[in-house]
């Protein structure tokens, strides 16, 4: 593509999204839907209506863009925005509506999310401003793989890379854990993939020679028959 | 506790647009409360991945923004820099980009459905291989959809008397 081919294809690009948001149409999705579409969980029918929709939606189309760009890999934040930090945090405290869910917090978080805590807590998060090198991407062929070979493959860390890996389905539900791969790739077996899931989430934590570790963004890859 | 409103704060770093960076705050908090809404309703035995977490985050922002442009509709102040992200400074600019957005998509509607969507994707800002991905088709046959439909795009606007 040559720059004036480029120019063009800018410009269009930027007056298909000019329009100022509003209130929904009455034959917009749900904003969960577009969700949906953009991240890839649709079945081809489904988005296709969506996809249909945006082209005459601009406010869709933007909402849909928003949501493509917040789980595309490697994507940097556009400019910085306020940081929140726990500090920062102390004032939300303090705040009625906070103030009226921390009695749920307490149990909740006593009950069940000491679980993902616990479960999380030996791989710290990964935020986009620490991204280095070393960041996990999915094969792009692994937003769809059939049932009976379900090979997950990502991008590879350098020689001597060990990796662990997690797979579950929507409801957080785990379905495998494998640890200490030598190889950016693992085929699920179909076994472990009941029939019901549709979509599986897996995550990838890379053990790397020079002792650090890197934890990988969650990636979806849709499961076909 | 503080580990979930890193994990929340970092999810709505990703949605929230430059121009609601005030508002961030309220967005990381309304996000918290729809999280533990969500404990309460399953006692506690909820978990949250990365995904649903950035999944929360869009659709909150994405209500803030609607909320802002009706408020903004409603007192009538113009204020450029919240009418969309990509809004330039330019009044007259961000005009005629919207003019032309218009035009575009009446162009589309006479488009068939297949190299529609495939323009469609392409304007989104979806590569040729994604786009043959979510159409379920060869890259080949995405790229000819892709070329023809931005063929008949430009004849549209050229018809109109609209050169991008």
């Amino acid at each position: 593509m040559n720059d004036r081919a480029r120019d063009e294809l800018a410009r269009l690009r930027e007056a298909f999204s000019a329009e100022p948001w509003g209130a929904a149409g009455t034959d917009c999705p749900e904003v969960g839907e577009l969700w949906a579409s953009a991240t890839g969980e649709l079945d081809h029918q489904a988005d296709r209506m969506v996809l249909l929709h945006l082209a005459q939606c601009s406010q869709c189309a933007s909402i849909w863009r928003l949501a493509r760009e917040m789980v595309l890999p490697g994507r940097e934040e556009a400019t910085p925005v306020v940081s929140i930090t726990p500090k920062k945090a102390v004032p939300l405290m303090r705040r009625p509506s906070f103030l009226a869910a921390a009695a749920t917090l307490v149990i909740g978080l006593g009950l069940g999310a000491g679980l993902l805590l616990h479960r999380e807590s030996s791989a710290p998060p990964v935020y986009r401003q620490q991204r280095s090198a070393q960041t996990i991407l999915a094969a792009p062929a692994t937003m769809q793989l059939p049932r009976a070979s379900c090979r997950l493959r990502w991008s590879a860390g350098p020689e001597g890379t060990r990796y662990d890996l997690l797979v579950t389905d929507e409801n957080v539900t785990i379905l495998a854990t494998v640890k200490g791969l030598t190889s950016p790739d693992y085929l699920l077996p179909s076994e472990k993939i009941p029939r019901r899931v549709r979509k599986i989430l897996w995550r990838v934590t890379a053990h790397l020679p020079d002792q650090r570790t890197v934890v990988s963004d969650t990636f979806t890859t849709r499961i076909t028959d | 506790m503080d580990f979930l409103i890193r994990k929340v704060a970092a999810a709505v770093r990703r949605s929230c647009p430059p121009y609601l960076a005030s508002q961030a705050e309220d967005i990381a908090q309304e996000v918290l409360v729809q999280l533990l809404r969500k404990l309460e309703r399953t006692e506690g035995k909820a978990t949250f991945s990365s995904i649903y977490l950035l999944k929360a985050a869009h659709g909150v922002t994405v209500d803030e923004i609607r909320r802002r442009s009706r408020r903004r509709e409603q007192t009538g102040l113009e204020d450029q820099m919240e009418a969309h992200p990509r809004a330039g400074p330019d009044p007259e600019q961000e005009a005629m980009a919207r003019s032309l957005g218009r035009q575009i998509r009446r162009c589309l509607e006479g488009i068939i459905a297949s190299r529609r969507v495939a323009v469609t994707l392409h304007l989104l800002g979806c590569p040729v291989p994604e786009i043959a991905q979510r159409l379920d088709c060869p890259v080949k046959s995405a790229d000819n959809r892709v070329y023809r439909g931005m063929k008949d795009l430009r004849d549209c606007l050229a018809a109109k008397g609209l050169t991008p």
